[in-house]
């Protein structure tokens, strides 16, 4: 790895966490995790569910409190300042029921107290437009489908012009037609803005179509268990990505990887036949 | 082969949809209620046909009914003044009751350890029958309005209290993160977050209550009280005087309607996201 630290601009060094249920047991959820996100580069944090991927997007946005290690943003401990250069799309939408599709996305502007109530709106409406629902600006959230729910949340996220977007699995819980849709709307919105993107998935396609760079983690604890370059050619396109020979290597290169940790909890007889078979 | 952004994210067809759903499900609303007048109706000409037939000791008929509910209203035999005690009653009992609910709720719901230490006697409180402390309270307070003053309350207390603990824990949980995310300080988060999102858990508690005071009323009028409409329809009821019992029966229910109507209408006036929202899932 030959990263320069002057281009680095969002670097998390040697973070952990660990969780006490209530027996006091405690459970390590996250274990020296270190990882550096470039500008303009799109990572993805891959992994199984409760490999603490999650929750380590929301340390590197202190939503949640951690143990050792330290986040930067361009060379900076993240405090107050730092957090308002980022913005988090949430799995849910998570859109105030009782505020406009407008004013939903205003609310991330509003501790910039720099910015004029117009100027809020100005920002506000120009991120409906990006996302092209300028026209839903007035309607109520429970109007909208959930796809367009989702984008609402992007546009919310992009109305802040953060340095960093942090998303945490923000097609998840869509249906599959609006998930493959908005893969390829987002994806092509956040290329053409040339946005910094720290993506958290358990879907290996999509992790590919859309990343520069695949962290692949491991679970209990979590730790960062590769790394992977994904050299594919921009733009991308659902079709023309998973039949590339490069995506396909790389595909079968994380699912080894997956598999290989699965074989560490296989019973021992199972793993004998599987060596043997080998 | 790229897709043009423009192309690809155009939802006028979509949101015309979402529209035009909106515009039906109110038509229809206004259908089914007409359907609740017409059964209304016909019940009362059930009950007018059978009444005919039976001494009215039994179930009366709507038109004696009606021609005492008029005395008592504004004929010989006016009843203001008990209906203006138990009113009295009523509305001090619920304004305390929301109250204290309220700020016991949000207590509760916002703090851990309140909930730990409370969570056992609020299970214990809500699934004791109320009843059994009218006694009680008419020992302690004396056989007047202050013993059912504090009994309204107590009935009343609950679902506000409830309610607004859910709300307050439900609304946290989903949107404190955002507020965070989004920089909010501590009290823009409990203006702009907490308080909105729990306001229509608040009215649904209060909708109960205000069905409830109403109980509470004619329970303990019934059994503390030498006024007032619950004390009435106890004295009718020994007197044998149905049709005077179903005139209060009849006062008792209009306040009971008056109090939820307005509660559902300050729900959508104050809180429509939280009726439309359950509407159109």
């Amino acid at each position: 790895m030959t990263l320069n630290d002057d281009q680095c601009l969002l670097e998390v060094r040697g973070v952990s966490k660990a969780f006490s249920d209530r027996r006091h047991n405690r459970k390590v959820v996250l274990d020296n995790v270190s990882l550096k996100v470039q500008q303009g580069e799109f990572v993805s944090i891959l992994g199984k569910s409760g490999c603490g991927k999650t929750t380590l997007l929301r340390i590197i946005d202190s939503l949640i409190e951690w143990d050792e290690g330290e986040v930067l943003l361009e060379n900076q401990l993240v405090g107050k300042a730092q957090r308002q250069r980022m913005a988090f799309v949430f799995q849910d939408s998570n859109l105030l029921p009782w505020r406009s599709v407008k004013e939903n996305v205003e609310l991330n502007l509003e501790s910039m107290k720099e910015l004029s109530s117009q100027e809020r709106s100005d920002r506000a409406i120009e991120a409906l437009r990006l996302v092209g629902l300028e026209d839903a600006a007035d309607h109520a959230p429970y109007q909208l489908s959930g796809g367009m729910q989702q984008r609402v949340g992007v546009a919310r996220a992009l109305a802040r012009q953060p340095a960093v977007f942090l998303m945490d699995e923000p097609f998840g819980h869509l249906d599959n037609f609006t998930r493959e849709r908005l893969q390829q709307e987002i994806g092509a919105l956040i290329e053409r803005l040339h946005a910094t993107v720290v993506f958290v998935t358990h879907d290996i396609d999509e992790a590919i179509l859309l990343s520069d760079k695949i962290i692949l983690m491991e679970s209990d604890p979590g730790r960062v268990s590769k790394v992977f370059n994904v050299d594919l050619p921009r733009p991308r396109w659902r079709y023309n990505v998973r039949a590339h020979p490069e995506a396909m290597r790389l595909r079968e290169e994380i699912v080894t990887d997956l598999h290989l940790k699965i074989a560490d909890w296989v019973q021992p007889e199972e793993a004998m036949l599987n060596g043997s078979e080998s | 082969m790229a897709v043009s952004l423009e192309e690809g994210f155009s939802d006028a067809t979509e949101l015309q949809a979402i529209d035009n759903a909106l515009q039906r499900s109110r038509l229809r609303t206004g259908f089914k209620y007409s359907g609740t007048l017409y059964l209304i109706l016909v019940l009362l000409v059930l009950w007018q046909i059978i009444g005919s037939f039976l001494d009215p000791i039994y179930i009366s008929k709507p038109t004696i009914v009606a021609n005492n509910l008029w005395n008592m209203l504004f004929g010989k035999t006016q009843i203001w003044h008990d209906i203006a005690v138990s009113a009295f009653e009523m509305y001090i009992g619920l304004a305390i009751a929301l109250v204290i609910g309220s700020v016991f709720g949000l207590a509760i719901g916002r703090s851990r350890i309140i909930r730990g230490i409370t969570a056992p006697y609020v299970v214990f409180l809500n699934a004791t029958p109320l009843v059994i402390t009218l006694p009680l309270l008419a020992i302690w307070l004396g056989v007047d309005e202050k013993a059912r003053i504090v009994f309204i309350v107590l009935l009343a207390t609950w679902p506000i209290l409830l309610n607004v603990a859910a709300g307050c824990r439900n609304v946290s949980g989903r949107f404190t993160e955002l507020g965070h995310s989004a920089g909010l300080s501590r009290t823009d988060l409990i203006r702009k977050i907490i308080s909105p999102g729990v306001l229509p858990y608040f009215l649904t508690g209060a909708r109960i209550s205000a069905g409830l005071v109403v109980i509470g009323m004619v329970v303990s009028e019934m059994e503390v009280s030498l006024v007032g409409l619950g004390y009435l329809l106890a004295s009718y009821a020994s007197g044998f005087q149905t049709s005077k019992l179903l005139a209060v029966f009849v006062i008792s229910t209009v306040f009971g309607l008056i109090n939820v109507g307005l509660l559902s209408l300050a729900t959508r006036t104050w809180a429509p996201w939280a009726v439309l929202e359950r509407k159109e899932r």
